[in-house]
């Protein structure tokens, strides 16, 4: 298909194209995203970011170390976004915007272009994975500690020392 | 002659880019050699024939001649992407 540059090559053509008013069509590696993004296969319009940034926005960012991931939005805390990729299961907590560079609008599939913002499954599709995200990562009381306070109830007996 | 508004000219891991913005030229990404860049910058300054040649002339070690034919090609390359204005 042609030359693959690294994003850290590509970021200031990115930033360029998106302060010109323009969208940028970007192919990312990695299954982190899957099953929207297919590596090798699908691409992302990338356009530049929205005043609001909500749960269910998918966002171009880099992150501290200066690796770039393309990860969903799950959930606002004050200043700061609590990341996942749709393929994931670990929340990444602290992205500020800051760190964004860009929001994804859009897919090239098949050849075939979709506006997110134009698609009813597409929107089920997201408020289906926030929910699913934020689920699987309520907080769990440990089993040590339950065993604890059963004991302390005296519902369970302490072992003889 | 002028280029379509709407480009990028970038250098990015040591290759030159430009990249058309438009919609109508979407996806139009070629490299261009040094040579390719100086002439590009001299046309996007609105810069004409004469005075591409004349600065062509002035900056490279060649004759009239082939540097005119590789003003001509170059536009022509141009041309036939779509980049240049009707």
């Amino acid at each position: 298909m042609g030359k693959s540059f690294s994003m850290k090559d590509l970021e200031p053509l990115i930033r360029e194209t998106l302060e010109k008013g323009f969208t940028f069509t970007l192919m990312p590696r990695g299954t982190s995203m899957l099953p929207l993004i297919r590596e090798g296969l699908d691409s992302v319009i990338l356009s530049p970011l929205p005043e609001d940034i909500r749960p269910g926005d998918v966002i171009l960012y880099k992150r501290d170390d200066g690796k770039f991931v393309l990860h969903r939005v799950i959930k606002k805390v004050n200043d700061t976004y609590t990341m996942c990729g749709d393929n994931q299961v670990l929340l990444e907590k602290g992205i500020m915007r800051s760190h964004m560079i860009a929001v994804a609008t859009g897919i090239i599939r098949d050849g075939e272009e979709t506006a997110f913002s134009e698609n009813e499954e597409y929107a089920l599709y997201t408020k289906k994975i926030v929910r699913e995200k934020i689920s699987k990562n309520r907080f769990t009381v440990p089993k040590r500690a339950v065993k604890k306070l059963l004991k302390k109830l005296h519902i369970i007996k302490k072992r003889k020392a | 002659m002028k280029i379509k508004s709407g480009f990028i000219l970038k250098e990015i891991a040591g290759e030159n880019i430009l990249m058309f913005l438009t919609p109508e030229l979407k996806n139009k990404v070629i490299t261009l050699n040094e040579t390719g860049v100086f002439l590009f910058n001299l046309i996007s300054e609105g810069k004409d024939r004469k005075e591409i040649l004349d600065a062509f002339l002035n900056e490279y070690d060649i004759d009239e001649a082939t540097a005119d034919a590789d003003i001509t090609k170059f536009i022509s390359a141009l041309s036939s992407i779509g980049a240049l204005e009707e």
